[in-house]
């Protein structure tokens, strides 16, 4: 009898042991599920100090961003910087398939290509890997770096 | 001479504003600049292994087989530095070192060739006071169908349109509008 409650219990706690792990494996994957989430329509802006406090500095946008787990980082897909002067008009937009975004850093990095054109569409230029500190606004390209420069003023890049 | 100075000059004019995408004033045209090229307002492409870009300091540096190319002139470097001031709409200081190399054409597009250790340009203005002027330093040479010749520094100053050169050692007729010293084959004014 007690050799079956205790099989019984031992069942039971067999059991409850099982569904306990289930559920914790599932608490442990959640975090990385969450993690990993993809959010669409990302978007980091970045005011100027005072006294130019309510206009936008820069502006980090990405068709989708997923948070890598264990970092402060996040990857961005389909990613555009633009740079704006203190009376709004568009100084500099970057475009990059992809990039990590470190948030704690604020830098912005791949290995991958980069183009960038003026907010007048006089300049541009291309190269395969950077890093980009934001708060800096300094950019270095690793490779194969090309620049045009047009004397005639083109229209400004699509915004 | 002058003609691939003017070009030096002008590339450097582009290249230092795309550093900063600033809006740039007029491409500072080559005097002896052709009415054609003038006209098309060719592109300047650089190209280099890698650059660095402070878009807050309002300079860049591109490093390592940098090429820059402006219609028939072509102009290679180790490192090619812009800087521009904060008020300024075009660079104060632009700076093309190690192994500089300039070709391009005269007037009559007839080659010229430019060799030195570092080029610089530099233009300020101070109340109603400009200096625009291009400084080769290290080694330098120049060859052209009219002349050849060694001198260090040579400088060309873009305002009064001169050319200032030391310890000159040429060979043919000399560019107009030339100084310096230790060319007793020049006639120098």
């Amino acid at each position: 009898m007690t050799w079956k409650l205790f099989t019984s219990n031992s069942r039971q706690v067999s059991a409850r042991s099982l569904a306990l792990m289930l559920v914790a494996s599932a608490l442990m994957a959640a975090p990385e599920r969450s993690a990993n989430m993809v959010v669409s329509n990302y978007a980091v802006p970045e005011n100027f100090p005072p006294p130019h406090e309510t206009q936008m500095k820069s502006l980090l946008e990405g068709d989708e961003a997923e948070l890598q787990s264990g970092s402060h980082q996040v990857l961005i897909r389909r990613v555009k910087w633009q740079l704006f002067n203190e009376n709004g008009t568009n100084q500099l937009v970057v475009r990059a398939p992809q990039c990590f975004y470190d948030y704690t850093q604020k830098t912005v990095y791949s290995d991958g290509h980069l183009e960038a054109q003026s907010g007048d569409g006089r300049f541009f230029f291309e190269g395969e890997g950077f890093l980009l500190h934001m708060t800096n606004q300094t950019l270095t390209l690793s490779n194969r770096v090309h620049t045009i420069i047009n004397n005639a003023r083109p229209a400004a890049p699509k915004p | 001479m002058k003609v691939i100075l003017c070009l030096f000059a002008a590339a450097f004019a582009f290249t230092a504003s795309a550093q900063t995408n600033l809006p740039l004033p007029g491409l500072p045209a080559p005097t002896n600049a052709s009415p054609a090229l003038a006209a098309t307002n060719p592109p300047v492409e650089i190209f280099s292994d890698a650059g660095d870009f402070d878009l807050k300091n309002r300079s860049g540096v591109y490093r390592g087989h940098v090429r820059v190319i402006y219609a028939l002139m072509k102009m290679t470097c180790d490192v090619l530095t812009a800087q521009v001031s904060t008020n300024g709409s075009r660079p104060e200081t632009i700076i093309a070192s190690g192994n500089v190399k300039l070709d391009g054409t005269d007037n009559q597009n007839r080659p010229v060739h430019v060799t030195c250790d570092k080029a610089v340009n530099i233009y300020k203005t101070t109340g109603t006071t400009t200096n625009d002027t291009i400084t080769l330093t290290g080694n330098v040479f120049m060859e052209s169908a009219m002349f050849s010749g060694t001198g260090d520094p040579i400088i060309y100053d873009r305002i009064t349109d001169s050319i200032h050169g030391e310890n000159l050692q040429m060979q043919g007729q000399p560019p107009a509008k030339t100084s310096g010293t230790n060319a007793p084959s020049l006639k120098l004014f």
